[in-house]
């Protein structure tokens, strides 16, 4: 019930001077225009930020989702594409049943410039979009270190059609022949996991498959495992794993499958049947387009994901520059940060001082063991940073395995539905 | 939400803002039917004769009548739950058109004063010299509600006052139901038509189903006007029964088993979405829950809302987060236990209570 009264501000009468506690709310229904918040981007970050908008904010604020694809492939559980435990559509998600009960626009396009100062977005289909707030959430980018054809020399690392190619290309091998990753330089996107995947494709080749005397190669751009370093320590011992630390790609060669690269400053190439080259990471290009990057990534206070260069303007997920995780499952958890910092914001009350976000992920290491890793992050005010307030990790267990598809589950739900 | 708690001994005065006058009232004391919690509070006092009413921020209702013990300080207690915010009103002379003053209650701690509070243990608020003429509080609008705010110094083990209150949209202090939208000099709560469009109010067992005229259907969203959404109101019509003992949630005089509309929202039970416990039921504004962004990040594992969709937990409606909570034995729950404030738990453990289950 909203009222509008002659006399709304009753008196303290305790407190003569401590009325301004209470903060006046601007009215939204006094304005002709309901405030229009354009998503751009329907993955974890993007569609979670726009449901939750709508679901908190319901018909005082208009939600529009910008996405090119009219189904999203999640890369989280994509790895088990790979050894054949789950299929592409198994993790495919479409938009209309969300949009509806929501009540969101969906526009399947790519923003092609933005306009800051008239607060227009100009998309690939012709058409423009005015928007009052810009939430940025289309993911991350690669820097390859030359040209080449991703269909022969495939990433998979955004899922869908090149997971399927992966898979085709492990299936096309025999005993004897090798399969050769290369993991980027942190930050990075994860998931799917770069040493998950080693896993998970070596258990494949060998206890699936049953090949004794094929290959697996790992070469890391960082000096150790970045995560879970015993877990998957352990598990590339027990696989054979050939691990290379410390490696940096300078070349790669789609015909041949060679990769060129340097370790120990000395520079090496390595052939292999099998080539999934992963290269390094950046922010979507919209976020350049928009300039609100710092070098590769978006710097925002994380209060709110607001851009700290150009007000208006958030970004979530992969492509912020917080210490926090890129992956889907924080993706999420930022979303709702920011949709209620945008909401606040619009409504004149105050940021929330205090905010907690979290990752968790499963990650399986071969068809029937999956580990897992969590951690809850807190604002930092002195650093005005997310820092992390608790983490844990467990091992790989047939059970945790069960549960990796519990914990999928309601975050696929609490994402696109 | 900017929560400041207190932890002083428990000791209470009170503060008149008017002169008050004599005068009769009833003082049978009426217990209602409320929800049944595991943890309830007391609050207590004395006042001149008076209707004392909760609105807590689940949407629940209670009120009690203060005992006639032939003295001009009439004894009171009232029960709410221990764990939600509740704004207090009380009435004198509650039964005349005429003469009754209706006070809104404010608590005032050393460092907040606000309307909305939770009472984690037991308070005496001491004697409240509430008005009880007329024409001795401050009431530009003739409604019989006083402008002003009877703030009530207290000190108390564990109580927390609020500067939001979800009750008070507009934020002058006076909760919802006792403001006076169409300004006819009647307040909401005793207003068969709140926007003074001639429509009896369906919440009054008439036909409107827009009462504080602002053109959005309401009673779609908050049928009691309390600033609480139906699909999350334990009592819709705020006739003090828990709706799910209440046997008519809408008070249109027809049992809900008999009532193909149970929330008189003009949608037939079958083809109604917001009768479901799944609804999705958008809020006409956004108001700021603390609790609610910080349970938001219990979903990704638990279900949106609680609701989880497979055999993991649901957490709607859970009512003993803060000892079940680090007593989980999966390990993983633990480690996002640990990550969390004892404040921040029971701020998400309030908001898991106003839930729905799907039950």
């Amino acid at each position: 019930m909203k009222t509008t009264h002659s006399n709304s501000r009753r008196n303290f009468m305790k407190f003569v001077g401590a009325s301004s506690l209470f903060a006046v709310t601007p009215s939204m229904a006094n304005e002709n225009t309901t405030p229009h918040i354009v998503v751009v981007g329907g993955g974890f970050s993007g569609a979670t930020c726009a449901k939750y908008l709508k679901m908190w904010g319901g018909s005082s604020v208009d939600v529009t989702v910008i996405e090119a694809n009219s189904t999203y492939v999640s890369p989280i559980l994509s790895n088990l594409v790979l050894n054949g435990q789950k299929t592409i559509s198994d993790l495919s998600f479409t938009y209309g049943d969300m949009s509806s009960k929501y009540s969101i626009n969906m526009i399947h396009s790519t923003v092609e410039s933005v306009d800051k100062i008239n607060q227009n977005l100009t998309l690939a289909n012709g058409h423009s979009v005015k928007y009052d707030k810009l939430v940025l959430a289309a993911g991350m980018d690669f820097i390859k270190v030359n040209d080449y054809d991703i269909t022969k020399v495939p990433h998979a690392w955004k899922a869908g059609e090149q997971t399927n190619l992966l898979k085709e290309q492990i299936d096309g091998m025999v005993d004897g022949d090798t399969f050769t990753m290369t993991i980027p330089a942190a930050p990075y996107r994860c998931p799917p996991g770069p040493y998950e995947r080693a896993c998970v494709v070596a258990d494949y080749l060998k206890n699936v498959k049953g090949f004794t005397n094929c290959k697996v190669n790992v070469l890391d751009a960082n000096a150790n495992i970045t995560i879970e370093a015993d877990t998957f320590g352990a598990k590339f011992t027990e696989y054979g794993v050939e691990y290379k630390p410390s490696t940096t790609v300078t070349a790669v060669d789609d015909g041949t499958k060679t990769l060129t690269y340097t370790e120990n400053d000395e520079s090496k190439t390595l052939n292999s049947t099998v080539l999934n080259v992963i290269p390094n990471q950046k922010a979507a290009p919209i976020v350049f387009t928009a300039g609100v990057n710092n070098g590769n990534w978006a710097p925002i206070n994380p209060l709110s994901y607001e851009s700290v260069m150009a007000n208006g303007i958030y970004i979530i997920g992969d492509s912020q520059a917080t210490g926090q995780p890129k992956a889907g499952h924080i993706g999420n958890s930022e979303a709702k940060v920011c949709a209620d910092a945008i909401l606040r914001t619009l409504n004149g009350v105050a940021l929330y001082p205090s905010p907690k976000t979290n990752s968790s992920c499963y990650s399986p290491t071969s068809t029937t063991e999956a580990s897992w890793l969590t951690a809850v992050f807190k604002y930092d005010a002195s650093k005005q940073s997310m820092v992390i307030a608790n983490k844990a990790a467990g091992a790989p267990t047939t059970s945790n395995y069960s549960k990796m598809f519990l914990w999928s589950g309601n975050l696929f739900s609490d994402t696109f539905s | 939400m900017k929560t400041t708690p207190w932890k002083l001994s428990a000791l209470a005065s009170a503060f008149i803002l008017a002169g008050c006058g004599g005068g009769s009232s009833t003082t049978d004391t009426v217990n209602t039917t409320n929800i049944t919690t595991d943890s309830l509070s007391k609050i207590s006092g004395t006042v001149p004769g008076t209707l004392i009413e909760a609105f807590c921020e689940d949407g629940s209702y209670y009120k009690v009548k203060s005992t006639d013990n032939n003295t001009d300080e009439h004894p009171f207690e009232i029960e709410i739950p221990s764990t939600l915010s509740c704004s207090l009103v009380m009435t004198t002379n509650e039964n005349s058109e005429t003469t009754r003053v209706i006070t809104q209650i404010g608590m005032i701690t050393s460092d907040a004063n606000g309307t909305l509070f939770t009472a984690a243990a037991d308070i005496d608020l001491g004697h409240i010299p509430l008005a009880m003429d007329p024409s001795n509080i401050n009431d530009t609008n003739g409604d019989h509600v006083s402008d002003d705010i009877l703030s009530i110094q207290v000190d108390g083990t564990s109580i927390v006052v609020e500067l939001e209150n979800p009750l008070d949209d507009d934020n002058d202090g006076l909760v919802n139901v006792y403001e006076d939208d169409d300004d006819d000099s009647v307040s909401n709560y005793y207003d068969d038509d709140d926007d003074g469009d001639g429509e009896v109010d369906n919440d009054n067992g008439g036909d409107d189903t827009d009462n504080d005229g602002d053109d959005i259907n309401d009673n779609d969203n908050d049928l009691d006007g309390d600033g609480i959404d139906n699909d999350i109101d334990v009592d819709d019509d705020n006739d003090g029964d828990h709706d799910d003992e209440d046997s008519d949630d809408d008070n249109d005089g027809i049992d809900d088993y008999l009532d193909s509309d149970d929330d008189n929202d003009g949608i037939d039970d079958g083809e109604d979405s917001s009768d479901t416990t799944t609804d999705i039921l958008l809020p006409t504004n956004y108001t700021a829950n603390a609790g609610r962004l910080l349970g938001s990040q219990c979903a990704q594992c638990h279900g949106t809302n609680g609701i989880s969709t497979n055999e993991w937990d649901s957490i709607a409606g859970e009512g003993e987060l803060e000892s079940e909570i680090f007593a989980d034995d999966e390990p993983i729950m633990s480690a996002q236990a640990h990550g969390y404030t004892s404040e921040e738990i029971i701020l998400i453990g309030n908001w898991l209570k106003t839930l729905k289950t799907n039950d």
